[in-house]
């Protein structure tokens, strides 16, 4: 009996059926013997299922009230409950086990309770039983905690890092007890009965149970601050052993989730003691939390305060030695200067070469190698008394280090500079003393900013240095003078500064330098928001400091990629490099402006991933060390953060005193070009908290201030930020006409940025974080300047840009990454809308929507007319309806039909109807999504006047964009060849079950292409064995149409590492490797298909995999775009197995045999599900599922 | 009310020609009128499965030869006036107790029963019985499963096999009751003497969900 039977008979036993619904099931218990028989089946198991407990909420109202109505079924009932008690007697006997014996009774009775419960029971004992469960919970850990973090009420157990099994101090039967009792309670699930369960699942490690039942216990109870500190110990533990997986895999990515999960526990500690300041667990916890995110400082003042409040438990004295072990590793991290210059000189005494090497690498960073640079000083103004020996010795020594650093990674400054101090005249001696001693008057001015000055001393110490024959000392104050060009904003001249030292540094393999080189010419790129080459150079220039060990560039480099993908907004990413960048600064000498960066960066990633308290931590934790590092830049910088943070919690007037704060330290800043820049930035911060605040006029004027001091600069590095700053201003004041002017300068500025980021996966993700900025423009051209034309032509230009520049120009992959990238160019530009017009099929009307904050705009676009509408609604509360509606027709039985109608009619309502006037029935639709609407199923809209579905009324397909509709339609037009099409169908092939176990067979699919199969010719058609990927590649360039029936299977770390299963060639002497058994998604976006009019791609959700907000859906349908194919038939939701199966045969012969377009037949196909649905039998929404993507064909 | 021989054949004849068929068609019809009143929550659902068929006897002179379409039809129209009319009555029935307050302990009625009637199972039977319908909460796919591997039938035959078992026990257990109930007020009676399974022949199966 089919499972749509089944439930379509609980939904009637539980009374969930349309009064027309139930009197088909009725009419069928009186004639057909066989569904009584299902019936009476699902009815015991509706009974069982009550006994075991397995009902909640209203349902289990339903079933109490409604289904045991009747004295049958109360006799039932009792049968049941009879039955299963003598069950648990007969299990009890059987095991013998010493732990059940104490709580048979105990357990016989909670068997009853699972069955029946009892109503005066739950009233006044559910307390007391939940009491005896959190005890018993208690009781099985009493040796012995489970977890690190504290879980509330619980009385004290040390905890053990080292425990084998992880189980052995643990009471088996008194854990097991607990568990027994909460879940019986779960009958009548309270706040208090999630709560303890989510206490048990916590004690047991489940976190993600634990999280799901303490979110559940917040809603009904969401003052609670225990429960906030629980959730918070669920994440804490989560996040750490997240975290944990990066110390084995760098490149792991759980790393950086890790790290959000722990942002997200913080959080949950800040709002259990916001409730409960003296919640001891919560205090404990949080800094076990803060530890854990590197935020020492913050979890020593935690623990100090934990320890004022509680000095005498032995809670207290666990946090005496943790707040004692923290002090002692805060002051061991990091060697000074001092210790390492002494290590090494033991080391040198001992000749201990490793131990040499360790201080020397350590000791490397951008103003020389500390001990060299130390050693260099005491040879040449040696103590009186001791010249000459010292001298020696020392230059004994550098020649020692650079011997090291050639031997160990190859370097040779050191080496080089040896050489030449061994070689150098007493006479020229002072000439080099002169000269680093303008070094490091140069450095100190570099140090409070005055970069100019600076500029000047390092120019004067490189000429002496090179008029002395030091070309190494001279080449390194080189590198110094392109640091003042970056930072007195002068990154063009950096980039050719730098790019001329690079080569120079490679070709005489002063490796370290090189790598500083590479670094400052990322920064310099960076500047110019040259993303791509940014992320480049940081990648060569990490490859290379991490291959010569050069840890101090290597942080720089992390941090400068951190900084990039926190732009490109790949936040789980950002948070990986967070904890590779601190652990490896936690090992060198103390710079806290080497790690400024890390922590200001990573507070913005916080609060772009909505974990305010984290960002908050991170951005007074980067505060805390600008003071330290006592630079007013810094300072400047952290005080505008925490004021902008502080705006997105509408904490208006701390964020405004802040922004001020942070102006006035812009004014300490030394030198002009540093100063200016830094007013300028504050300015800019200062104009987006006064525009958040709503204070338009002021949020202007600090914009127009800035801009004007970025213009005096000649800085574009925030032009694009201060322009939109202005323009949202500039309609905040209404001021319709400034706004006007500036909104082409802001899409301008906007726009160039698709040319400096030349990964598609990043330049996706970019234009997704900024496509506010076109939806800004289609707004204001919409509702401000009424004009509608305009409005669509913002809407299209943000459109699936990436996908058209692939189809126009190809797509190549590179590998040079650990994930393969895709690389674009920029220089498709979409069609105007002109263009469209007149190049749209006549028989194609398009229905573009544009999805804003509070309303959709749409257009109904055909070849002599353009009209509009729009329907009020959030965008949040669109993206719930829409998921709803999409989840409910995958997920048949899970929603109640009345439901699906009413959202459908609902979802027409507001999408349809407003346009509907416009259409034309008589013309294809094509709906080009945006936003949340990818995901929905457009055929499946139900009118409310006729109570139509839209495909009922229209021929429906989608496209990514206008323009590239007409592409494809034009494309299509080219590969019109008549009607004898080649296929190739191929259908489940026989793919490597050992890695994809979970995957079942699919002899519908083998069937599906079969029968294709009959209505071509010629025709190949692939199954099982033989469906491999040689021979599917080896057909795939000479098909027509092109059918796959087979698993799609998508990899979250890259939809470009998504695949077509097919079958493993079989083992023989000429396999190669790459005979996997696989088409990934990359190879098809590297293929050229000349010939194919028509791929169907039969599988799992192959029309949509994400979405991003600008590029659209991405999934497997859209290789094939770039592969040449004008027309793809694919899903926006698994479907079973033996429907799609049928819907596909009938979709082929439907085209085949009526010689109707693609689209006409797979609407006919849909149409015939539609019509012929059996009105007893549960409808089944799989036909929704497929659609047409691309252009107008009459194929 | 009961139902004379004449009329009786005459419902027959009008559900089928073929008297077999028209037989299994009654039975059919009545067990599924008995299931739609239980599942609308009358406890008399089989003097209500009665009535209906009454009615539609007494009504066939009329309509024997104008009424088209299946008869089971006008079955389930004449069982739905009946449900309306019943609902109707019953407005001010008293409340049965809450269904969370039932309780079976050692010395409840059903567990003897239950331990009396499993007796006339065989162990393998037994083990079924127990195994398939008293599972813990959240483990009744596994254990299933578990069960279709082991007698190796699949789960659907497994199913079925257990549906059919049950049904025998209930019917062994209720009867038990029924005995018991007598004994407690002195009529003498027997459990298991009829064997499990045997059921009424004159209204067909007695009790039906």
């Amino acid at each position: 009996m089919a499972q749509a039977e089944e439930i379509k008979i609980r939904k009637y036993l539980l009374g969930q059926l349309t009064e027309a619904e139930e009197e088909q099931v009725e009419l069928r218990l009186l004639t057909e013997p066989d569904f009584a028989e299902e019936y009476d089946i699902v009815v015991n198991e509706i009974t069982d299922d009550y006994v075991a407990g397995k009902f909640e909420g209203q349902e289990l109202k339903r079933v109490e009230e409604h289904f045991f109505k009747a004295t049958q079924r109360r006799d039932k009932l009792k049968f049941a409950l009879a039955l299963k008690q003598r069950k648990a007697e007969v299990d009890a006997d059987k095991t013998k086990k010493r732990w059940f014996r104490p709580y048979l009774a105990i357990a016989a009775a909670l068997v009853l309770l699972a069955g029946g419960g009892f109503y005066l029971w739950r009233v006044s004992s559910n307390n007391s039983d939940l009491n005896k469960g959190l005890a018993a919970l208690q009781a099985a850990f009493r040796e012995e905690r489970p977890l690190e973090a504290r879980i509330s009420k619980f009385d004290y157990a040390p905890y053990s890092t080292t425990r084998g099994s992880g189980t052995e101090k643990i009471e088996q039967d008194e854990l097991r007890r607990a568990e027994l009792i909460l879940l019986t309670l779960k009958k009548n699930p309270t706040p208090a009965v999630h709560y303890g369960l989510g206490k048990v699942h916590l004690a047991k490690k489940e976190f993600d149970q634990a999280i799901q039942e303490f979110d559940e216990a917040l809603k009904g109870d969401p003052r609670n601050s225990q429960i906030y500190s629980d959730l918070g110990a669920a994440w804490l533990e989560k996040g750490k052993i997240d975290t944990e997986k990066a110390k084995a895999d760098a490149a792991d990515m759980t790393a950086g989730k890790g790290m959000e999960e722990l942002g997200r526990s913080l959080e949950n500690f800040n709002k259990a003691l916001e409730l409960d300041p003296n919640l001891l667990e919560a205090l404990f916890n949080r800094a076990l939390c803060e530890e854990q995110m590197t935020l020492y400082v913050q979890a020593e003042n935690d623990w100090r305060e934990y320890l004022k409040k509680d000095q005498h438990s032995a809670w207290a004295d666990e946090g005496r030695r943790k707040l004692q072990r923290l002090e002692e590793q805060q002051n061991k991290k990091g060697r000074t200067k001092e210790q390492l210059l002494k290590d090494f000189l033991i080391a040198y005494e001992f000749k201990d070469d490793d131990a040499a090497w360790a201080a020397l690498s350590l000791s490397r960073g951008r103003t020389g190698n500390l001990i060299v640079e130390s050693l260099l000083d005491g040879y040449l103004s040696p103590p009186a008394g001791a010249q000459t020996k010292l001298a020696q010795n020392n230059l004994q020594m550098i020649s020692y280090a650079g011997r090291l650093e050639e031997e160990r990674v190859r370097d040779r400054y050191t080496s080089d500079l040896a050489a030449f101090y061994n070689s150098t005249k007493p006479g020229d001696c002072e000439v080099l003393v002169q000269a680093r001693i303008l070094m490091r008057a140069a450095s100190g001015r570099y140090g409070v900013g005055e970069f100019d000055q600076a500029s000047e001393l390092y120019s004067n110490a490189k000429r002496s240095f090179a008029a002395a024959g030091d070309q190494c000392e001279a080449l390194f104050a080189d590198s110094w003078l392109g640091y003042c060009q970056l930072r007195a904003l002068d990154a063009e001249k950096g980039v050719q500064h730098f790019e001329q030292l690079t080569r120079t540094f490679e070709e005489h393999r002063y490796l370290s330098l090189a790598a500083q080189s590479l670094q400052a010419l990322a920064d310099a790129e960076s500047s110019l928001n040259e993303l791509s080459k940014t992320l480049e150079l940081s990648n060569r220039a990490m490859k290379l400091s991490e291959e010569i060990k050069d840890d101090a560039t290597t942080v720089r480099c992390l941090t400068r990629l951190l900084i990039t993908m926190l732009v490109f907004g790949d936040y789980p990413r950002t948070l990986q490099l967070f904890l590779r960048a601190t652990s490896l600064a936690e090992g060198l000498p103390s710079d806290p402006r080497l790690v400024w960066p890390i922590y200001y960066e990573t507070g913005l990633v916080f609060h772009f991933l909505r974990v305010p308290s984290a960002a908050i931590a991170f951005e007074e934790e980067a505060l805390r060390l600008a003071n330290v590092a006592n630079v007013a830049l810094l300072r400047s910088r952290s005080r505008e953060r925490l004021g902008v943070l502080l705006s997105e919690q509408k904490k208006y007037e701390e964020a405004i005193r802040s922004g001020k704060q942070a102006l006035a330290e812009a004014e300490n800043v030394s030198g002009e070009r540093a100063k200016t820049n830094m007013i300028a930035h504050s300015m800019l911060r200062l104009g987006r908290i006064n525009s958040q605040a709503g204070k338009g006029r002021e949020a202007l004027s600090y914009f127009t201030k800035s801009l004007e001091l970025y213009q005096k600069l000649d800085s574009k590095l925030y032009l694009y930020e201060a322009h939109k700053g202005k323009l949202i201003a500039d309609l905040q004041l209404n001021d319709d006409i400034a706004a006007d002017s500036e909104l082409p300068i802001v899409i301008d500025l906007f726009e160039q940025h698709r040319k400096k980021i030349s990964e598609e996966s990043n330049r996706d993700k970019f234009f997704d974080g900024g496509q506010n900025t076109y939806d800004l423009a289609v707004d204001f051209a919409y509702s401000r300047k009424r004009d509608v034309g305009q409005a669509f032509s913002y809407s299209e230009d943000s459109r699936a840009r990436s996908l058209f520049e692939m189809m126009h120009r190809g797509s190549q992959i590179a590998e040079n990454s650990s994930l393969p990238e895709i690389t674009l160019g920029a220089e498709s530009k979409p069609l105007t809308r002109l263009k469209i017009q007149e190049r749209l099929p006549k028989q194609a009307q398009l229905l573009e929507y544009s999805v804003l904050d509070d309303k959709v705009v749409m257009w109904v676009v055909t070849k002599s007319a353009i009209e509009s509408g729009e329907t009020s609604i959030s965008s949040d509360e669109l993206e719930r309806k829409t998921r709803r509606y999409a989840d409910a027709l995958a997920r048949p039985g899970q929603t109640d039909s009345d439901s699906i109608i009413r959202q459908a009619k609902n979802l027409h309502a507001r999408l349809i109807a407003p346009v509907e006037k416009y259409l034309d029935r008589n013309l294809v639709l094509i709906v080009i999504p945006d936003k949340s609407l990818n995901y929905l199923p457009f055929e499946a809209l139900m009118s409310t006047t006729s109570g139509h579905y839209l495909i009922e009324d229209y021929a429906i397909e989608r496209a990514p964009s206008a323009t590239i509709f007409v592409e494809s339609s034009e494309q299509a037009k080219t590969r019109e060849r008549g009607t004898n099409e080649r296929l190739l169908s191929v259908g489940n092939p026989e793919f490597s079950r050992a890695e994809f176990p979970s995957l079942p067979n699919l002899p519908a699919a083998a069937r599906e292409v079969a029968q294709i199969a009959s209505f071509y010719q010629p025709e190949m058609h692939l199954v099982g064995e033989a469906a491999t990927t040689r021979r599917v590649k080896g057909a795939l360039a000479t098909a027509d149409v092109i059918h796959f029936a087979t698993h799609a299977v998508a990899d979250e770390r890259s939809p470009l590492l998504s695949k077509l299963l097919l079958a493993r060639e079989p083992l023989t002497s000429t396999t190669t490797a790459g005979s996997n058994g696989v088409l990934p998604v990359a190879e098809i976006y590297e293929t050229k298909l000349p010939r194919a009019r028509l791929v169907v791609l039969s599988a799992c959700q192959t029309g949509i995999e994400l979405a991003y907000r600008g590029e659209g859906a991405i999934g497997l349908a859209r290789p094939f775009m770039v592969a040449g194919v004008p027309l793809v038939v694919a899903s926006l939701w698994p479907v079973d197995s033996e429907a799609a199966a049928d819907l596909m045969v009938s979709f082929h012969k439907h085209r085949k045999l009526d010689h109707v377009s693609t689209v006409e037949a797979l609407r006919r196909a849909q149409l015939e599900i539609i019509n012929n649905h059996q009105p007893d039998s549960q409808r089944n929404y799989g036909w929704a599922a497929f659609t047409t993507i691309g252009g107008y064909a009459a194929f | 009310m009961a139902i004379t021989l004449e009329p009786f054949d005459a419902l027959l004849a009008w559900l089928d020609p073929d008297r077999d068929i028209a037989g299994t068609k009654y039975e059919t019809i009545r067990t599924g009128l008995i299931r739609v009143f239980v599942a609308k929550g009358f406890s008399d659902a089989e003097e209500l499965a009665d009535e209906a068929i009454t009615r539609v006897v007494r009504r066939l002179p009329k309509i024997r030869d104008t009424y088209v379409g299946e008869p089971a039809r006008y079955f389930h129209g004449v069982a739905r006036n009946l449900i309306l009319e019943t609902y109707r009555r019953k407005e001010i029935a008293t409340e049965v107790s809450p269904v969370s307050w039932i309780q079976i302990t050692h010395r409840s009625d059903e567990y003897e029963c239950l331990m009396r009637c499993l007796q006339f199972l065989t162990p393998t039977k037994r083990d079924l019985i127990l195994d398939y319908h008293a599972y813990k909460g959240h483990d009744k796919i596994e254990t299933h499963q578990a069960m279709a591997k082991e007698l190796g039938i699949s789960k659907g035959a497994l199913r079925l096999r257990a549906l059919h078992l049950r049904s025998q026990l209930e019917e062994c257990v209720l009867r038990c009751i029924e005995n018991l109930k007598k004994q407690t007020k002195g009529a003498a009676g027997s459990i298991g003497d009829s064997g499990a399974g045997n059921r009424s022949v004159s209204h067909g199966p007695g009790r039906r969900n």
